[in-house]
């Protein structure tokens, strides 16, 4: 059953305002819905051999960690496919200088990652080369060290340098996603690892904490909590002091988001009037807040693009929900989807060239992206499920997402068009996502 | 379905560079300026890596120097082709970088040559086309665009446009200002060539060119005196007025938006602005 509980911001939001204004005319106006989605074409992945590491006396755990981690991390980019062969022959065949990239090549492998790991002086150093058997060549030499307690973060730089030797971006095995879950009447901050691993629970206020917002560098991040019995914005420091963030503060305030200089955070308050909804700007450094919006309809859910030039933002100003920008001065607003009755979520990928949000199609809230270079619209989820608070992964070609597609809510991932969806909690349910940057 | 390449990407980059096809295809230019984006962005990234690279040499001679793990030959001979491995593909895209904008420049001048083919050729303006005949109707037809005089394509509003505002929100002003420009002056009447002088004017106030946005904006106005931009427009120059430190013309700006644009957003903005600038409103 789907947890009737966990609805969209924008529904919250709506609700919210709807009380505070004592008044439930602001009923969304029905239009036609999304059709002309197109479907993106999947990634044909490359299959990538990563045997067993050849290891000194002493190594074997630490290197076994160490090779899954990185094959987890490979297969979740979704850009590698794990291959597996009767590898022994090959890995020690291999263990002297160059593989056998003819035998190799037969297996079928398009990538071949060695690893050596020695242990000397409780301190490992691990010997990592990629080599392509197809054009006979070493792709990547890399060597690191370090203790036993880093073995995943020393398999998350390895796994991102390999990314990188292929397009040259960063790769994400390094990031953190923060998440909201449900306990009882409380919904409390949760982080895990990237791919969903050493999922911990980060506060225990007993009281509702919503929309984390990861600050752009540091570990910072902006949280809406009502622990002082008041819905306030609060800097969670790295070392897990809460510190108030002066906002122009009304009955609803939230939807915090920072700027990819960390110098403004955009929120939404009902400061001015209750039950409208406005959105606001708060320069950090001088504390000065300027109010953006003044429709007398809802505006939410801002986003920052990545220069900071435009702000992407969920209104009704149209009879229901849909995507505007402006420029962060308040002006030269533009609706930006089209099409359907229901659109909310804003969220631009890093590099800018793209808009994701939330869309109802068919009932239900599918995920969709704008290309802006194209104008085209696609939508990368589909099923009988809402899918909720999309959120770039920092390279962009991830998604994180909560949808309630196993009943209760839970956080997911997927590739930028919409492939390789992998459930991330277990155990926990999750809502309100966010990627470290 | 989409393939990954094995080998690195700037290869196929390289391909893209070198396999011109001597005419302006629809989008073409928003295309290649989208290639000189991707290149900027992996040359900044390869300058990161010999950074990386330098660094790690620094702290193997430091640790040479200490006598503690000391490092070998090997680990030397790997930084050094390391470097000289960066320095190889730095020098491959900056030359890459050089050709796509080559290239860029190139057929910039073909459209303009198109450009003016059209104009004197008004026989053979697009909607003429859409009845023709000839081998590359039915091309044109499923991309939207319209083909010169001369047998070349050029981009179509729609896309010239959007490759403008995607320059725009990836922060490429120069080329973003380009395209508006260009969209503004080839599609003068169309219903987006205010739009398109608004976002030049947008460009310059991002670039922190407080002077040329105010131009900008004086043009739009001037050319498009009743679009539905003026009031922010208005407001822009004002708030740029700000910006340069001008508050005497800001607040003649900021007032004229608050008398001529009545109930608006931008005039209660202008408003507030004033407010905090211990300026009456009235």
């Amino acid at each position: 059953m789907p947890d009737p509980c966990v609805k969209s911001t924008w529904s919250l939001i709506l609700a919210a305002c709807l009380l505070l204004a004592g008044s439930g005319s602001a009923v969304p106006a029905q239009g036609p819905e999304i059709t002309n989605v197109i479907e993106e074409a999947g990634i044909d992945p490359i299959r990538i051999a990563v045997p067993t590491a050849a290891t000194s006396a002493g190594a074997v755990t630490f290197a076994r960690e160490l090779v899954e981690t990185i094959r987890d991390d490979l297969a979740f980019s979704g850009y590698f496919s794990l291959h597996y062969t009767e590898e022994e022959a090959l890995q020690n065949a291999a263990a002297g200088g160059d593989p056998d990239f003819a035998a190799w090549l037969a297996t079928g492998a398009e990538a071949l990652l060695l690893i050596q790991v020695r242990l000397a002086d409780e301190r490992y150093s691990i010997d990592v080369r990629m080599f392509d058997p197809a054009g006979r060549s070493r792709i990547l030499h890399q060597r690191y060290g370090g203790s036993a307690d880093l073995v995943r973060r020393l398999a998350h730089q390895i796994a991102d340098e390999i990314l990188g030797s292929y397009d040259g971006l960063t790769g994400i095995a390094s990031t953190t996603i923060a998440f909201i879950s449900r306990h009882g009447n409380a919904k409390e901050l949760y982080m895990m690892d990237y791919d969903g691993r050493r999922i911990r629970r980060m506060t225990d206020t007993g009281v509702i904490n919503t929309t984390p917002s990861w600050a752009p560098v540091g570990d910072r991040l902006a949280l809406v909590s009502w622990r002082n019995k008041r819905q306030l914005f609060y800097i969670i420091e790295p070392d897990g002091t809460f510190r108030t963030v002066p906002i122009l503060a009304g009955e609803l305030n939230t939807s915090p988001d920072w700027s990819n200089d960390g110098s403004k955070m955009l929120y939404v308050t009902t400061h001015d009037h209750p039950g409208n909804a406005e959105i606001y700007a708060l320069d950090l450094s001088s504390g000065k807040n300027r109010r953006l919006t003044y429709s007398p309809t809802i505006d939410t859910e801002p986003d920052f693009s990545p220069t900071g030039r435009q702000i992407a933002f969920t209104s009704d100003r149209s009879g229901g929900p849909q995507i505007y920008t402006m420029d962060p001065e308040g002006t030269n607003v533009r609706r930006v989807s089209k099409s359907g009755s229901y659109n909310s979520s804003p969220a631009w990928s890093p590099s800018g060239d793209r808009l994701a949000w939330v869309s109802r199609i068919e009932g239900r809230h599918q995920i969709v992206v704008l290309d802006l270079n194209s104008g085209t619209l696609s939508r990368l989820t589909r099923g009988n499920w809402n899918h909720e608070n999309p959120a770039w992964s920092p390279d962009g070609r991830h998604l994180v997402f909560a949808s309630n597609r196993e009943g209760v809510y839970h956080i997911y991932t997927m590739r930028a068009d919409g492939g390789n969806i992998r459930q991330l909690t277990t155990g926990v349910s999750g809502e309100t996502p966010d990627w470290s940057r | 379905m989409n393939r990954i390449p094995l080998r690195l990407v700037l290869s196929a980059a390289i391909v893209l560079a070198l396999g011109s096809t001597g005419c302006v295809l629809p989008d073409h230019i928003g295309s290649l300026q989208k290639d000189i984006s991707d290149v900027r962005s992996r040359i900044d990234q390869i300058e990161t890596d010999q950074q990386a690279s330098i660094q790690r040499l620094e702290a193997l001679v430091r640790e040479m120097d200490e006598g503690e793990d000391a490092p070998t030959r090997a680990d030397f001979a790997d930084l050094k082709l390391e470097i000289q491995d960066s320095t190889r593909k730095l020098a491959i895209l900056e030359e890459q970088f050089r050709d796509t904008n080559g290239r860029l420049d190139g057929q910039s001048r073909d459209l303009q040559e198109a450009l003016a083919l059209l104009r004197n050729n008004p026989g053979q303006a697009p909607h003429a086309l859409e009845g023709g005949a000839g081998p590359q109707e039915s091309e044109t037809r499923e991309d939207n665009a319209f083909m010169a005089a001369g047998g070349q394509a050029v981009p179509d509003a729609e896309g010239l446009y959007n490759a403008a505002y995607a320059d725009y929100s990836k922060g490429n002003y120069p080329l973003a200002v380009s395209g508006f420009n260009e969209y503004a002056e080839r599609y003068a009447g169309s219903d987006l060539a205010d739009n398109a002088l608004y976002w030049v004017g947008e460009c310059h106030y991002s670039e922190g060119a407080f002077d040329r946005a105010i131009g900008a904006f004086d043009n739009l106005l001037e050319k498009f005196p009743e679009t539905d931009r003026a009031a922010s427009a208005n407001l822009k120059k004002g708030l740029a007025y700000l910006e340069m430190n001008d508050i005497r013309k800001a607040v003649v700006q900021l007032k004229y938006v608050l008398e001529n644009f009545g109930d608006t957003d931008e005039a209660r903005m202008a408003r507030d602005t004033l407010a905090s600038l211990g300026v009456p409103a009235r």
